[in-house]
């Protein structure tokens, strides 16, 4: 499969909208992040793009065709933190139906990877604890190297170390693969450097939406003394304004032109983090 | 070369610093391959995109190559030009902070003058 469009897909749960008219695009080949609070929607979207639950309104195309096939079920995974599988069945188990319906998962590859974070395969899903589990569903669904895989909160409850060698199997699978994978979470500093696309999700909207580098590189911060700053800011467009103390800091928009600036005002890089929540208040105004 | 998340350079640029640091320190030295986007992803555990960003900047400038499907060489003479690109930059990036800085704390161009020349003994 190559590409998945989201067109005005909305969500109610009675009165709330869970999703509100969400536009996107995934093209295969890229790496995502869907950054967003709790309860922002990233679940409910993944789910109705997976299949797994209806949209009130909208439609998701699979390659131009409006719902999912045989083949286009198969080109996508979707790996959410509840399990939906029996509680007593086996990891080793977990492994072996997956692959029944992914041709490209290698068993023994597979086992392997998992020895590496110290899973014990003989144990029942039920058995795991929060971060074991995440584990085991996120690996498999690497493992499953489909076209494009949906990892929603996929380090739930792992510690640093297992985390970083989860970053580092999701690149590896990915230049394998060429592939889409999708990372919905909301440890966002952290999985910066892994990603190409950025999706923010709030409150059922989509606020922004952007490469990674654009992203970047359109944002960023002045910072100095107030009087000083208060001089400079109406020559910017400001997106957040932060003032204690007598020191003031500025998250401004737009490009990252080398302006003249006073004497004692700092320029400096904003990261992912910090333009989601100053996009996210500004959206809740 | 480390990357640094809270470093005001993009990854990018980071990675194509490094690496002409690398090339003028002869750690690639003339006609030698450089690390693959691939390595360069694994290592500093990037998207291989934007490892790919900061090494096609270093073909575009003229100081690699590509060799198909092999993978990418320094060029003959890169050494030298990488000196001039950063010596072209040095005022830009060192000599005018330092010279705001200084105008802040009024400092004179006589003791400035001094203290590059008691530093640089320092450094012999």
């Amino acid at each position: 499969m190559e590409r998945i469009r989201v067109r005005d897909i909305s969500k109610n749960y009675r009165d709330v909208k869970a999703l509100d008219r969400v536009n996107l695009e995934f093209e295969k080949g890229k790496i995502y992040g869907l950054l967003g609070r709790n309860g922002a929607g990233k679940s409910t979207l993944l789910k109705i793009i997976a299949g797994r639950i209806k949209a009130s309104d909208g439609q998701v195309i699979y390659d131009g065709e409006a719902l999912l096939n045989d083949e286009t079920s198969r080109g996508i995974y979707f790996s959410e933190p509840d399990n939906i599988l029996p509680e007593s069945m086996k990891v080793r188990d977990f492994c072996r139906y997956t692959s029944q319906f992914y041709p490209r998962f290698n068993l023994e590859e597979a086992s392997r990877i998992l020895k590496d974070f110290g899973v014990d395969e003989k144990k029942r899903l039920n058995q795991l604890s929060t971060g074991y589990f995440a584990i085991v569903r996120s690996v498999v669904a690497l493992h499953t190297r489909a076209d494009f895989i949906f990892l929603d909160e996929p380090t739930l409850g792992h510690d640093a170390v297992s985390r970083e060698l989860f970053y580092d199997e999701v690149l590896r699978i990915y230049r394998e693969e060429e592939n889409t994978i999708l990372l919905s979470t909301h440890l966002i500093d952290e999985i910066s450097n892994l990603l190409e696309e950025v999706i923010f999700i709030d409150h059922g909207r989509i606020v922004l939406e952007d490469n990674m580098e654009n992203m970047m590189a359109s944002y960023f911060y002045l910072a100095g003394p107030a009087d000083q700053i208060k001089e400079i800011e109406g020559s910017f467009n400001v997106v957040e304004k932060k003032i204690d103390l007598g020191f003031a800091s500025l998250l401004v928009q737009g490009s990252d032109e080398e302006s003249v600036l006073p004497t004692g005002i700092r320029k400096s890089r904003a990261g992912l983090q910090d333009i989601f929540i100053a996009r996210s208040k500004k959206n809740n105004e | 070369m480390k990357l640094d998340t809270q470093d005001s350079k993009p990854i990018y640029l980071q990675i194509q610093e490094g690496l002409e640091n690398a090339i003028l320190a002869g750690t690639y030295a003339e006609e030698m391959q450089i690390p693959s986007t691939t390595e360069l992803s694994r290592v500093f555990q990037i998207n291989p995109a934007t490892a790919g960003k900061g090494v096609n900047a270093l073909i575009d400038e003229g100081f690699c190559y590509k060799k198909r499907g092999i993978g990418i060489f320094v060029k003959r003479g890169a050494a030298e030009m990488l000196k001039r690109k950063r010596k072209a930059a040095f005022k830009e990036m060192y000599l005018l902070p330092l010279i705001k800085e200084a105008k802040q704390l009024e400092i004179s161009k006589e003791d400035l003058i001094n203290w590059i020349e008691e530093a640089d003994d320092g450094e012999d």
